[in-house]
């Protein structure tokens, strides 16, 4: 019970500090704010107050409230306003468009990008009247994205940060720590990916986010790096390494070789001879294999000979009664 | 701040400005729109009616009249009748839904979702990034997902071309589709199939080409069948593997349960296959990598595959 006292404290005491900061274009001083909100004035050091209050703007931030450091002449803090746009723009939706809004927020099936969503939702709704939901949710369409890594990312990512964590890769016995140029996450698969550029290794990598260990934390100051355009990430997190293409020239069966044709392209129901392209020659090897008899290689004679390797190295490893 | 207080600061927020536009809503609609209870959004009134600005007499505090019929009159919000501007967290949950929502198939109205999009943009300006550092990826073809639309809508057969997830063909089949779902942001069409005589789940990335066809006269009486990857269901089959250490990443994307992990990083798992087919190819894919150790009929399918394959090779060209 004394918990959800102090809690519901808390809760008065940020709403005050918006009223308060809500009914001024001026900045508001510490010292005001310690004087006049309720709750402030309990602090019983000033130490206390500027550690509840920092906290407490620090929160007021994390939900979207705009709320600016105003220096004096001197360089010093003077004081605390919100930013001029801090309301909502002026929008009005009609039913269907929050029909549609309603579901997006549905989408997510775990509350890490779930919450902030519902919390979109209401605001955009609370903008206008005649908006009584009606059991929106549909429980068709869902995504996945419950990662602890999601939220620091997104926010590095909007600020532009580097950041550090701990990452272990598939092939890798232990976490390794990475200082990473976030330039996108990507969705797919129900998995999620961060692209970047790798401090350590000096190149682009793609990183996927539940195999990030611990917490991710930003550096103190933004990083300007060229970011690529969206396309280009989806391809990378395809391709993993772009800038090692390996290709062979396949000869395809009809209706065959389904993952090694280009889509559409050419009628599939008809033998070709087809251009395949993968990021590296042991990348290549595996896709050519896995269409098994439907394809072979004609060129070149590197690629084709690791197929036959592979390929014999596979029967032989199964062949009956023969255990690994 | 615990995660519930936050929660209840956001409800708060977005709750005073929304009771502003619908005046003399009830409390039991309050609480239904805001997925509370209808003792939840009189607490929260209560706090409302507290706070205000410096002061805090009569005239500075919130006002709310809510007790005389059960229905909320805002009289005065003290500056909080706008919400306010939505926060980069938010911007970007609800603009990558609509994301999603774009690139699959379902019923919901594609104009209306146009415009929300847009409008949403608009409002979220001040939020850096939203462009291109969050992508979802579907996969899925816009002309494949519009076809399919079209002919669940109309109840007509949809004509496709599917490069089967299970096994290396590619077919031209005639359906009659029955439902879409997303899953993980995976879409799947599940349709009656002319051609096999039974229900059939599609993955929609990996529809080549749709065409909505003729409308659908009798519907036919179905079994339900099985699920458009190789893995689970209830005749799945315990297969065990052998994956070398440079394979590991199979781990990751298969649903492989690991029975042995050796220090030199050779891992031993098994996997419940649905389709054979399918795990041919996914051990002629790994190039040598990963082995199957049994059952015994599953090695000899693999060797047979890879005897199949070298033929190509020793057969001049």
């Amino acid at each position: 019970m004394a918990e959800s006292a102090t809690r519901v404290e808390r809760t008065e005491r940020l709403l005050n500090l918006v009223f308060c900061l809500l009914s001024t274009s001026r900045p508001v001083s510490r010292a005001t704010i310690r004087d006049i909100i309720p709750g402030y004035g309990d602090a019983p050091s000033t130490v206390a107050f500027e550690r509840m209050f920092e906290r407490d703007k620090d929160e007021l931030r994390s939900m979207g409230i705009p709320i600016e450091t105003v220096l004096d002449s001197g360089g010093d803090v003077e004081g605390y306003r919100l930013a001029e746009d801090y309301p909502l723009a002026d929008l009005t939706f009609t039913t269907e468009e929050l029909g549609v809004l309603a579901l997006a927020a549905s989408v997510w099936q775990e509350a890490t990008l779930g919450g902030p969503a519902t919390h979109a939702l209401r605001k955009l709704e609370a903008a206008q009247g005649g908006a009584v939901r009606h059991g929106a949710n549909d429980a068709s369409i869902r995504m996945t994205a419950g990662d602890a890594a999601m939220l620091p990312l997104l926010a590095a990512l909007r600020e532009r940060r580097a950041v550090n964590f701990d990452y272990r890769g598939p092939d890798a016995p232990v976490a390794g720590r990475r200082r990473v140029d976030p330039w996108g996450v990507v969705g797919r698969d129900g998995r999620w990916y961060l692209v970047g550029h790798d401090h350590d290794r000096e190149e682009p990598r793609v990183f996927r986010l539940s195999r990030i260990e611990g917490a991710v934390t930003t550096t103190a100051q933004a990083q300007s790096h060229p970011i690529p355009h969206g396309a280009d990430l989806r391809s990378m997190v395809g391709l993993m390494s772009p800038d090692l293409q390996a290709r062979a020239t396949v000869r395809v069966r009809p209706a065959r070789g389904a993952a090694l044709r280009q889509r559409l392209s050419v009628n599939p129901f008809v033998e070709a001879e087809i251009e395949v392209t993968a990021p590296t020659a042991p990348q290549l090897v595996g896709l050519i294999c896995s269409a098994g008899s439907g394809a072979a290689v004609l060129e070149p004679d590197d690629i084709r000979s690791d197929v036959i390797n592979a390929l014999t190295a596979i029967r032989n490893a199964h062949r009956d009664g023969q255990r690994l | 701040m615990s995660r519930t207080s936050a929660g209840r600061l956001s409800r708060l927020l977005a709750l005073l400005p929304w009771l502003n536009a619908n005046n003399g809503i009830s409390i039991e609609e309050a609480a239904v729109h805001f997925g509370v209870t209808a003792a939840e959004i009189e607490k929260d009134l209560w706090l409302l009616i507290l706070c205000g600005l410096p002061g805090y007499g009569p005239d500075q505090l919130v006002d709310i009249q809510f007790w005389d019929d059960a229905r909320i009159h805002v009289l005065d919000p003290q500056g909080l009748q706008k919400p306010l501007r939505l926060s980069g967290d938010e911007a970007m949950s609800l603009l990558v839904a609509l994301r999603l929502l774009a690139q699959v198939p379902g019923p919901h109205d594609r104009q209306a979702l146009h415009s929300a999009t847009e409008k949403l943009e608009q409002a979220v300006a001040h939020v850096a990034g939203l462009d291109d550092s969050v992508i979802i990826d579907s996969g899925n073809q816009q002309e494949v997902v519009d076809a399919i639309d079209a002919a669940v809508e109309e109840g007509r057969l949809l004509e496709i071309r599917y490069s089967g997830a299970t096994r290396d063909e590619i077919t031209d089949r005639v359906v009659e589709p029955l439902s879409v779902t997303t899953v993980d942001g995976r879409a799947y069409l599940e349709a009656e199939c002319h051609q096999a005589g039974a229900v059939r789940t599609f993955r929609v990335d990996r529809i080549l080409r749709a065409t909505v066809g003729a409308p659908i006269e009798t519907k036919m009486v179905t079994d339900a069948s099985g699920m458009a990857d190789g893995v689970g269901g209830p005749s799945a089959v315990q297969v065990r593997l052998r994956i070398e250490r440079r394979a590991r990443w199979a781990l990751d994307v298969h649903p492989i349960e690991v029975i042995e992990d050796h220090p030199d990083g050779v891992v031993v798992g098994d996997i419940a296959v649905r389709d054979p087919d399918w795990l041919v190819r996914l051990v002629l894919s790994m190039a040598g990598s990963v082995a199957v150790l049994g059952p015994a009929e599953i090695r000899v399918a693999v060797m047979n595959a890879a005897d199949e394959a070298l033929k190509a090779y020793a057969d001049p060209a």
